[in-house]
């Protein structure tokens, strides 16, 4: 080789080196920039061996120690641990090299969080991600480490998890397996009452309690959210839409308390199919309820308006009946239910009805009809728990249902035209009489004996117009019945009224209207046959009803017949031997004019279909009874079949009155209560006024005329006037109410010839005459005097009753024995004698010096025989017989 | 392999080029003491400059393993070379330190080569290198029983550090009898701008 060859040789290899020296060189330089790259990570990065060593550090991990990378190097990671940590540390070094020693896989990692003590004291929380590899030079296991601090990461995150957990909203996530997952919004144990709820399976936590109070398809959608769980989207839309929109979330052992929550979904999606589920509730128990109220208070509106209609279609002219029936029937049936008087109640029910569909109150009625059906199950099964409680919640709502209609009544009474009949009388009146009495009071005083006594008269005329009504409201109550039984039945009536118009007391009204509707009903549902029968008979195609009226010397007379079918005496002797009310024997015994009676048997009734108006055999029934209860009768005439029925009410209007002045035990010491303000005790009263003498004898008309009115009266007077006082004593004999009004500290003797002086003593003494002829059976003896005495019979049995008083304390041995012998004696007429023990309630008085006392007092030395006669004539007297 | 450093004078003699060089052409050279030290964390310092002197027989790496902050007096002096001197930081005195720890490993084997020379051994020299203390435990070894590992300390009045050297040697029993000849002469500081 030439030395030229060789030189260029030599030159080409240094041109070699050269090369090889610069793409050296390039390469330093890319390392070096790539060493300070790691230098530069925004987190730790170090390489430590199995025991901790660092062998490599970056400048974040100097910085945050406060050193150099060289002071750093062969520095152990664990000083910035605190020693427990660092042992978790290194026990997840080991178990990283273990991996990846069995598996070989170098590219295994882990991951986790660990805290670490800064420089500064604080601690740290970092996310550490470590390697393995090995080293070359010596094989040994070698880890990379990064570190990042997450604290602030996590601080915000906790911030926000405290958010999410404090929002007033329930946020949970379930997973693929129907779980609740970890983070839930702390809200959610509020909802759903329970501490930690993760893990426990969505369902069961939270719809499982709602399920009885979802629909069907909200419960079957309930239990499709788990099953569209892993499922693809169309699968889940599909189930979606039957999944609860709301649930009713109940308190632990409550049906009815509970919390409103309205749920969403929200599916989280991964690969195309649901992984889990984001469900958020929101608690609107508060948003429900106000909707609840709103909504009742509509309905509430909607009930208001319909009864507004209601009473707007309602008879006018029968409304003023109906409340007043009303008020007397249902606190009546209030008394029976408690007591289990069931069977009792049964005709204030027809009652209450009838009244109701008369006025046109067809929810009454309907309500009324539903608990006369629960009535009579009860009836027939008294010990139905069941049906006596909704028939005590039905009547319940009967009486609300009233008393929103009365007030309505009340509220549109100008409206309806009928606010003269619904104002207070009693206070119209009073205002009346205080002025009469004012000036008649004057006029006693005075000389005008004359003008007195027309004014009396006045007096007396104001009370009685103040207290009456005319007869005449039974025709537009006729008219309305026949009317709309006629619609129901699809029959044609006609109704006729013949009569003079007279006054009945007003408290009276309401029995005569009771009578008048059920009957009138009667005579159209079950008397006037159907037009084409009716054609088919030869009569018109329509009926009539024809209604007869009169007074007599204070007995009110009624009769309604119909031109119909008659009552078919052999129909009724069948039913009332199949239906038990008497056998077939007896009833084969008797008359056809008493078989006909029948049909007024309780439970008794020919028709075969039972509806609102008729049926049930309730109504005849108790007609009888009420008419009986208010001192009258009631018969039925049938002239056979095709002529008709006939219908006869007697009512001693006067009598019933009194008979209910005085069993109103209540409302009369009430009155006093009111008045006197002087009630000791129920039972006993003592009431002392100071009132005109002259005007006490009148008293006894006005007690017995005008009712309650009396006592307001004597309030008034006792207030208005002085003069000699007067006792009014109210006491309780058993069941029974005794009053008496009497001069004070006075004799009979003394008061008979006190007031004789009086001309008004002669108009009261005739007043007294015409009063006990017609409370025949009531009234046992009228005392000398001006005493009226009331030894009143009011009890069911209608019994006589003559009270006895037996003088000295104890009573002598032979006043006692006289006394057994009048009881044993009276027992066979069949009149009740009782000991009683005060001298003033006494009809009789017995004892030794009794004959001092007047014709009432027996003395005990008086023959048997005289004896036995003076009962026998006071009760005689007292039955209104006249042996001559 | 562990080794009698007794049976194989060349390692001493290696051991002593680098002690000589650094009394020769550092500053502060003439008070260097030298010891043996221990690799027990497979690398010895932060940084590290390196040279492989090759021939057919034997190969040697050797290698200066150092803190910026020790091998700061080599390019500083007096107060210059105190605290307020921060290598790492100061890039500029950073790079004077490795170039001139990289000069110091080519002084080391330039010298090396001529020895082997002058001993009839032809050898090569590579560039200097200088690298992370790190890279250490990625360089591989060879599994023979014919490799030699040796780490020392050298220490002046003005600077620490220490060096590795890897030898293979194709013929052990030729090693042991290798002896070369070190050229004593003095070439002066190792100067940089």
């Amino acid at each position: 080789m030439s030395s030229a060859v060789k030189q260029t040789a030599v030159s080409a290899s240094n041109q070699d080196l050269q090369a090889t020296q610069q793409i050296i060189r390039l390469f330093e330089v890319a390392k070096n920039e790539a060493e300070e790259s790691i230098d530069r990570l925004p987190g730790i990065f170090l390489v430590v061996n199995r025991r901790g060593f660092i062998l490599r550090a970056n400048d974040y991990y100097a910085e945050m120690l406060k050193t150099t990378v060289e002071d750093a190097l062969f520095a152990n990671l664990k000083d910035i641990f605190a020693e427990e940590v660092w042992s978790v540390f290194l026990v997840n070094l080991r178990e990283l090299e273990d991996t990846v020693s069995k598996t070989g896989d170098l590219s295994k990692s882990l991951a986790f969080e660990m805290p670490i003590r800064a420089a500064n004291g604080f601690t740290a929380v970092y996310l550490w991600q470590i390697k393995v590899f090995s080293s070359s030079t010596t094989g040994e296991k070698l880890f990379y480490v990064f570190g990042q601090d997450v604290t602030e990461l996590r601080v915000k995150e906790k911030q926000l998890l405290e958010i999410f957990e404090s929002i007033p909203v329930g946020i949970v996530t379930c997973n693929s397996k129907g779980l609740i997952e970890p983070h839930y919004s702390k809200f959610c144990e509020v909802l759903f009452g329970e501490g930690q709820i993760a893990g426990m399976p969505v369902f069961q936590r939270v719809f499982t309690p709602a399920l009885k109070f979802m629909k069907d398809v909200e419960a079957k959608g309930a239990y499709a959210l788990v099953d569209c769980l892993d499922q693809p989207m169309d699968v889940y839309e599909l189930l979606a839409m039957a999944f609860p929109k709301q649930i009713f979330y109940p308190n632990i052992g409550s049906d009815t308390e509970g919390k409103f929550i309205a749920v969403s979904y929200q599916p989280i999606v991964l690969s195309a199919k649901v992984d889990r589920i984001l469900i958020m509730f929101t608690d609107r128990t508060a948003i429900q309820k106000a909707q609840n109220e709103t909504d009742a208070k509509a309905k509430q509106e909607e009930v208001h308006v319909r009864r507004i209609l209601e009473v707007k279609s309602c008879i006018a002219e029968v409304i003023p009946i109906t409340m007043s029936e009303m008020d007397e029937l249902l606190p009546q049936i209030a008394e029976q239910f408690p007591n289990g008087l069931w069977k009792e109640s049964l005709n204030p029910l027809h009652s209450v009805k009838g009244n109701a569909r008369l006025s046109g109150l067809k929810t009454i009625a309907e309500m009324v009809h539903e608990l006369e059906g629960l009535v009579l199950k009860i009836v027939a099964n008294p010990d139905d728990v069941e049906r006596i409680g909704k028939a005590k919640e039905l009547f319940e709502k009967i009486q609300n249902e009233w008393k929103e209609f009365r007030d309505l009544f009340r509220m549109m009474a100008g409206e309806l035209g009928i606010s003269a009949e619904l104002e207070n009388r009693t206070s119209i009146d009073l205002e009346i009489v205080q002025d009469l009495f004012n000036r008649y009071n004057d006029l006693l005083y005075s000389a005008d004996k004359v003008g007195a006594a027309v004014l009396r008269e006045r007096i007396q005329l104001a009370l009685e117009s103040a207290n009456h009504t005319s007869i005449d409201f039974i025709k537009p109550l006729a008219n309305a019945r026949a009317k709309e039984v006629a619609e129901a039945y699809d029959k044609k009536v006609n109704v006729v009224f013949q009569g003079s118009s007279f006054k009945i007391p007003t408290d009276a009204k309401s029995i005569v209207n009771e009578c008048i509707v059920h009957l009138v009903s009667n005579a159209v549902a079950h008397g006037v046959e159907s037009p084409e029968v009716r054609v088919g008979m030869g009569k018109p195609a329509a009926g009539t009803i024809t209604i007869k009226y009169w007074d007599e010397m204070g007995f009110t007379h009624i009769e309604v017949g119909d031109d119909g079918k008659g009552i078919d005496v052999e129909r009724v002797r069948q039913s009332a031997s199949k239906k038990g009310v008497l056998s077939l024997e007896e009833s084969l015994n008797k008359k056809p004019e008493e078989i006909v009676n029948l049909i007024f048997a309780p439970g008794f009734s020919t028709a075969e279909k039972v509806d609102e108006i008729a049926g049930r055999g309730v109504g005849l029934s108790a007609i009888k009874e009420n008419v009986e209860n208010h001192s009258g009768s009631v018969r039925v005439v049938s002239d056979g079949l095709g002529k008709g029925t006939k219908f006869i009410l007697n009512f001693d209007t006067v009598r019933n009155k009194l008979s209910k002045r005085l069993v109103s035990q209540l409302d009369f010491l009430q009155i006093l209560k009111d008045n006197l303000g002087a009630m000791t005790n129920r039972n006993h009263v003592k009431a002392d006024l100071h009132i005109h003498p002259d005007l006490v004898k009148r008293e006894s008309l006005v007690f017995c005329d005008v009712g309650k009115m009396s006592l307001a009266l004597l309030t008034l007077i006792g207030t208005t006037s002085g003069g000699t006082d007067v006792d009014v004593r109210i006491s309780n004999a058993g069941d029974k109410l005794i009053a008496r009004i009497e001069p004070k500290d006075m004799g009979t003797a003394n008061a008979t010839n006190y007031f004789s002086q009086f001309p008004e003593y002669e108009l009261s003494k005739r007043s007294c005459e015409r009063f006990i002829s017609h409370h025949q059976g009531e009234i046992l003896e009228i005392s000398k005097g001006i005493e009226v005495r009331f030894g009143y019979v009011v009890d069911s049995s209608r019994i006589p009753v003559i009270n006895c008083f037996l003088q000295g304390n104890p009573p002598d041995p032979l006043s006692l024995e006289l006394y057994a012998k009048i009881e044993k004696w009276a027992a066979g007429l069949n009149v009740k004698v009782q000991k009683i023990d005060s001298i003033l309630d006494a009809s009789f008085v017995i004892g030794k010096d009794a004959g001092d006392l007047g014709q009432g007092a027996i003395s005990n030395d008086e023959p048997w025989a005289n004896v036995r006669q003076r009962f026998i004539e006071a009760v005689e007297k007292s039955l209104g017989i006249n042996r001559t | 392999m562990s080794f009698e450093i007794s049976e194989y004078p060349i390692m001493q003699q290696l051991i002593d080029l680098s002690k000589d060089r650094f009394k020769a052409y550092c500053r502060g050279g003439g008070d260097v003491t030298s010891e043996m030290v221990e690799n027990t964390y497979g690398l010895l310092a932060p940084w590290t400059s390196i040279i492989l002197i090759s021939g057919s027989e034997y190969r040697l790496t050797f290698k200066v393993h150092f803190p910026l902050e020790k091998a700061k007096g080599l390019v500083l002096e007096g107060e210059a070379a105190g605290a307020a001197a921060d290598p790492i930081r100061d890039t500029k005195l950073r790079a004077r330190i490795f170039d001139y720890l990289k000069e110091y490993c080519n002084f080391y084997g330039g010298s090396l080569k001529r020895a082997f020379a002058d001993s009839n051994v032809a050898m090569g020299i590579s560039l200097p290198m200088l690298t992370r203390g790190f890279d250490e435990v990625f360089f591989p070894r060879a599994n023979f029983k014919n490799t030699f590992e040796v780490y020392w300390n050298l220490k002046n009045s003005v600077a620490e550090f220490r060096c590795s050297l890897y030898l293979e040697a194709t013929n052990v029993e030729s090693l042991k009898a290798l002896n070369i000849k070190l050229d004593d002469s003095n070439e002066g500081e190792i100067e940089f701008l």
